[in-house]
Parts: structure tokens; C-alpha cells; sequence
């Protein structure tokens, strides 16, 4: 009888352990959420620098496991992807972009937030504790100067997203400048395909100026087409990934941002606040020019803008 | 003993016959000296738009020539560092050198500065800029720590020295450390071009450069700002070797001093945006040697 109840003691004992051990292993996993609108190259080049520096990070002991929504950019679709992470009890949120970026805020759960690839995040003022991360900023005056290099430009058109804030704060910078500079602006308000059938000659003016934008990045091929058919250029800000025929472009490079990124996620699961990780603006560019695309438009660049290309595309 | 004396005779006209070859040579040598000089081959230090630069100085050589009876050939060396090297090896008769080339060549070689270019604003010296894009945040060298820094050349007193000195000043030598990263952009006018982009925070280039582009596109001059500045240098002086016949040198200098008195002279000038020449002399680039000396010192 004795020998009965040692052997059930020393059963329940085991089974205890295993339950303690199963408990703690599940504690070991943290569950990161990540939002970034549409399937954007450059945020997508972003996430993946962001997924490989992270590889090489994980805390002792302790299991990453990332879920990505990737909804369209409008805000009901975006909070709706920042509430299924929220539901999902996710540990830690990495935003790409200002609308992902915002409708996670908005959503206050309390959840540490780190983003990336914002544009110019300080204009946002983000007051929350619990966000922190990096930014971008791109010297835009400098794009459209190496622009004017290649070609007079009396009417700048603007093509510009109402749904995304990174693009409509980019349109007021250009606003800004052309007025300084005295040319005059078409702005295009891209929200969906339909958008593109509304450019008519009119709003083609002497150049192009592409705001970074995840609907404009999908749509980038068509619209391009039409300022082709008009014969004028086109500049941007996110790099041109698609090889759609943006003549100059000017871009903070995304593999960067994806780094710094993982490294203050990094930190986070080291057990610092968000609040003591510093928000970062990087300012690092590449200035791609694509003389092949230039030669179809007979234009004639300046050997300054040829050689001040980190990259030309033959 | 008669072998003795015939081997002392054989060892003798040994003697001998090496001091015939040696005063063959040293005469051969002598008249190669002599001779009249052919052509004078002037080196150029690259700038930012090197066939502009080819051009302008093309002009000045044809117009020298015209005035000497020996041809005046150019050569555009591919770096800054480099116009020691074709000094060394003799191929050139004389280069217009920025300060810091100018200075290592008078340091190394057997060089003289002659004349220096005045532009036309009058000016013939120059000094270095450090500046960086207004929105940057960086006012002073303390804010520099950690950034991306682009120099011009390691060998220019405005793209490189100056900067350096600066910082050695203040206990920095190891711009490893200092700065996140820097690099070289070759030219002045890219190492501004590099700021403006965004490819670098801090820069540094000449002044006659930053004023030029900034008063040509006052949108430049809006996006950055100036945050030291150095006491002005020689901007590009003519130096010529020592050993090149007196007559000539004395030529080169006079035509140069008075190319602005006559008419095509001025017709040239303006062309290659110049006003004069003026003498220099080696007092010219004392301070630039010092500040070598102290960043060369560990």
C-alpha cells in the first residue's frame, strides 16, 4: 500500500514538472506584430532587413515568432489589422509607414510600438511612452534641384495619396519649394486605380514628382505610363524597384531602417522602456539615375548628376 | 718584378680609362642639359568638371605658347596626391597646385611658386568651409560625433587639413571613432553635392566652390549652414621646377604677370574665369606646412 501511494506521488510529481516545463517554455516566445500598408517594395525590403538582423539577435532562451498584416492602406482596413494584433496578444509592434504607424496609436492598446519608414516621424509628434523607433527624412529640394539640372520645370506635378500622411506632409514640402522656386504645382490625389483615369493633359505638366506611397508604388507602372505618353520625366522618393522608369531617385536607404529597427526591438526584449530608446531620423541616401530612361525622353543630363549617382542605370 | 710594374701600369690606365668614361658621361650629360627645351608639360589638378577645366587651361596654354617658341602641353593628373609622383619621376615641368600640393611639392621636390591666380572677384586666396544641411541639428564639432563626415581629398588643405587640424585641436585623431563613417568625394563640388543629397551630414570644400554653386543656385545656401571656417590659404599657385633654364622661368613668370595688360591677354582671362596673376612666394605656405606638420605629428 505504501509502495502504492510512493509510486502515485512520484507520478503526480513528473507530471507537475512536465506541466511547469510546458508553462515555461510557452513564456519563452515572444510574439511580435508587424503592420506595413499593402505590399510596398520598400517597406517589404525594410521588414526583411528587419526579420534577418533579428535572426541574429534573439535573447537567450527565448523563441521570436512574427505575424505580418499587410492590409490596404485605408484606415479602417489598418486599424482592423492593428486590432487582430492586439487580439493576437502579441508581445512587441513594428509598424512600417506613418498610416500603419498612426492606427496602431490610435488604438491604444499600451503595447510597445517600434516604427520605421516614416518621413520626417518629428512632424508627427508621437507623445505616447510606449512608441519609439526611426524615421526617415529626404533632402527633397535636393532631388528636385538635380530635376531642374536635367529639365526647365514651370508646372511640377505632384502625384500624392490623401490616405497615406507620409505623402500628403512630402506634397506641403513640395509645395513649399515650388513656390520658393516659382514654379507652379498639378497635384494628383491617387486613392485607388480609378484615380489614374482622372489624369488627363492638363495635370501632366513638365515633370513628375512621386510621393512616397504604398497605393502609388502599386499603381506606379500605369501611372508612369501616362506621364510617358506625355514625354516628361519622373522623380521619387522610394526607389524604384520595379525598374517602372523613374529617371531620379533620391531614397533613404530601407535595409538601414530595417536594422535600426530590429536592434531598439532587440532592446525592448532586453527589458528596456520604449521611452529610454531613443527615436531615430536617418538621413542616409542613395541617388539613383536612370540615363536609359533619359535617352528615351531625349534628355541630356549634366555631368554633375551623373556623377554624383551612388548608382546610373544604363 | 717586371710583372709587378706591368700589373701597376695595367691598374693605372684602369684608373684612367674611368676617368675618361666618367667626363664622357658628365659632358654628354651637360649638353643633354643644355640643350634648348622642346616643350614644357604643365600639370593640372583635377576639379569637379574635369573637361570644363581642360578646356579653360587649353586656352591659357595656347596663349603661352603663342608667346614662347616651345610648345606648352597640359595633363590633367587623375588625383590630388598624385603630382608628386610625376614630379618625382620627371615628366612634368611644372603643375598649378592647390595650397596642400603646392605645399608637399616645395616640402619634397625641387619646386618654386611663381605665380598665383587671382579670380574674378579679385581673390586669390581661398579658405575651408565645414558646413552641414540646416535641418540637421548639428551646430557645433561636438554634435559631429557619430555622423557621416565627407571629406574632399587627403591631399587638400581645404577638403581634408584644415578639418583635421580642427579636430586634432580638440583631441580627436581618430576619425574611425569619432565618426560613424567618412569618405572622399574627390571633388569639392561633390562633397557639397553629398551634403545636399543627404549622402553625408557634415562637409567640407573651399570657399570659392561653396560660393560659387551657392551663388549661382541660392536654394544651396538655404539648406546649409556654415559651422567653422579657417584663415584664408592660396587657392592655386603656379609651381616650376628649379632646374628648368633660368631664361625660361624668368619668361614664364613675366608673360604671366602681364597677360591682364594687353587685350587678348584679357580676352583669355575672362574666358577662364580669371583676373591676374600675382607673384607667390614659398612664405605663402608656411601656416599650410605647420598644420601638416602637427597632424602628420602622432
Amino acid at each position: 500500500m505504501k509502495r502504492k501511494i510512493s509510486i502515485t506521488f512520484f507520478c503526480l510529481l513528473l507530471f507537475c514538472a512536465f506541466l511547469y516545463h510546458e508553462t515555461a517554455a510557452a513564456a519563452e516566445e515572444i510574439l511580435i506584430g508587424v503592420v506595413m500598408t499593402g505590399k510596398t517594395p520598400y517597406y517589404e525590403a525594410m521588414h526583411e532587413a528587419f526579420s534577418d538582423s533579428l535572426r541574429g539577435r534573439t535573447p537567450n532562451g527565448k523563441q521570436i515568432k512574427i505575424i505580418v498584416q499587410r492590409p490596404f492602406p485605408d484606415p479602417i482596413a489598418l486599424s482592423n489589422a492593428a486590432r487582430k494584433l492586439i487580439a493576437a496578444d502579441v508581445d512587441l509592434i513594428v509598424s512600417y509607414g506613418s498610416p500603419a504607424t498612426l492606427a496602431v496609436i490610435q488604438e491604444k492598446s499600451g503595447i510597445p510600438l517600434v516604427y520605421a519608414g516614416v518621413y520626417d516621424p518629428e512632424s508627427l509628434h508621437i507623445a505616447e511612452p510606449e512608441v519609439t523607433g526611426c524615421g526617415y527624412k529626404v533632402p527633397i529640394s535636393s532631388l528636385l534641384r538635380h530635376l531642374r539640372s536635367l529639365k526647365q520645370v514651370s508646372i511640377l506635378s505632384v502625384a500624392y495619396s490623401s490616405l497615406e500622411e507620409d505623402s500628403v506632409r512630402q506634397l506641403d514640402e513640395i509645395s513649399a519649394l515650388a513656390i520658393e522656386q516659382g514654379a507652379s504645382l498639378q497635384k494628383i490625389n491617387i486613392r485607388s486605380h480609378k484615380d489614374l483615369t482622372n489624369i488627363g493633359p492638363k495635370k501632366v505638366g513638365d515633370a513628375l514628382f512621386v510621393t512616397g506611397s504604398a497605393i502609388i508604388s502599386e499603381l506606379l507602372d500605369p501611372l508612369l505610363l501616362v506621364f510617358r505618353e506625355h514625354g516628361q520625366p519622373s522623380v521619387g522618393i522610394f526607389p524604384d524597384v520595379k525598374d517602372s522608369g523613374v529617371i531620379i531617385t533620391l531614397y533613404q536607404i530601407p535595409k538601414e531602417q530595417g536594422e535600426k529597427a530590429a536592434e531598439m526591438i532587440y532592446k525592448l526584449m532586453l527589458g528596456w522602456q520604449p521611452n529610454s530608446v531613443k527615436r531615430e531620423i536617418l538621413r542616409d541616401t542613395e541617388l539613383v539615375f536612370n540615363l536609359r530612361e533619359a535617352k528615351i525622353l531625349g534628355l541630356k543630363p549634366q555631368i554633375n548628376l551623373i556623377s554624383e549617382s551612388t548608382k546610373v542605370i544604363k | 718584378m717586371t710583372l709587378k710594374v706591368k700589373q701597376e701600369n695595367r691598374g693605372f690606365s684602369r684608373y684612367i680609362s674611368y676617368a675618361v668614361l666618367f667626363l664622357l658621361l658628365f659632358i654628354v650629360q651637360n649638353t643633354g642639359a643644355s640643350e634648348k627645351q622642346e616643350e614644357l608639360l604643365i600639370g593640372i589638378e583635377p576639379e569637379h568638371n574635369i573637361f570644363d577645366q581642360v578646356e579653360k587651361y587649353r586656352l591659357l596654354a595656347d596663349y603661352l605658347s603663342r608667346k614662347f617658341d616651345i610648345k606648352i602641353r597640359l595633363t590633367v593628373m587623375s588625383r590630388y596626391g598624385e603630382v608628386l609622383k610625376r614630379f618625382k619621376s620627371r615628366r612634368l615641368d611644372g603643375a598649378f597646385l592647390s595650397s596642400y600640393t603646392a605645399t608637399m611639392a616645395l616640402k619634397q621636390l625641387n619646386l618654386a611658386p611663381v605665380v598665383s591666380q587671382v579670380n574674378l572677384q579679385n581673390i586669390s586666396r581661398c579658405q575651408s568651409y565645414i558646413f552641414v544641411r540646416r535641418d540637421s541639428g548639428i551646430k557645433s564639432v561636438n554634435d559631429m560625433k557619430g555622423k557621416n563626415m565627407v571629406f574632399v581629398d587627403p591631399a587638400t588643405t581645404e577638403g581634408y587639413l584644415f578639418p583635421a587640424v580642427l579636430l586634432h585641436k580638440i583631441g580627436i585623431t581618430e576619425m574611425n571613432t569619432f565618426f560613424n563613417r567618412y569618405f572622399f568625394a574627390g571633388s569639392h563640388a561633390s562633397a557639397i553635392f553629398n551634403v545636399l543629397d543627404g549622402k553625408a551630414d557634415i562637409g567640407c570644400a573651399k570657399s570659392t566652390t561653396f560660393n560659387r554653386l551657392t551663388a549661382k543656385d541660392p536654394s544651396m545656401k538655404s539648406e546649409l549652414l556654415i559651422v567653422a571656417e579657417s584663415q584664408p590659404f592660396p587657392e592655386t599657385t603656379l609651381c616650376i621646377r628649379k632646374d628648368l633654364p633660368a631664361e625660361l622661368q624668368q619668361k614664364l613668370i613675366s608673360v604671366l604677370l602681364a597677360i591682364d595688360a594687353s587685350e587678348s591677354g584679357r580676352e583669355i582671362l575672362s574666358k577662364i574665369d580669371m583676373n591676374k596673376f600675382i607673384n607667390a612666394t614659398e612664405s605663402d605656405f608656411d601656416s599650410i606646412s605647420s598644420m601638416i606638420d602637427m597632424v602628420a605629428k602622432p
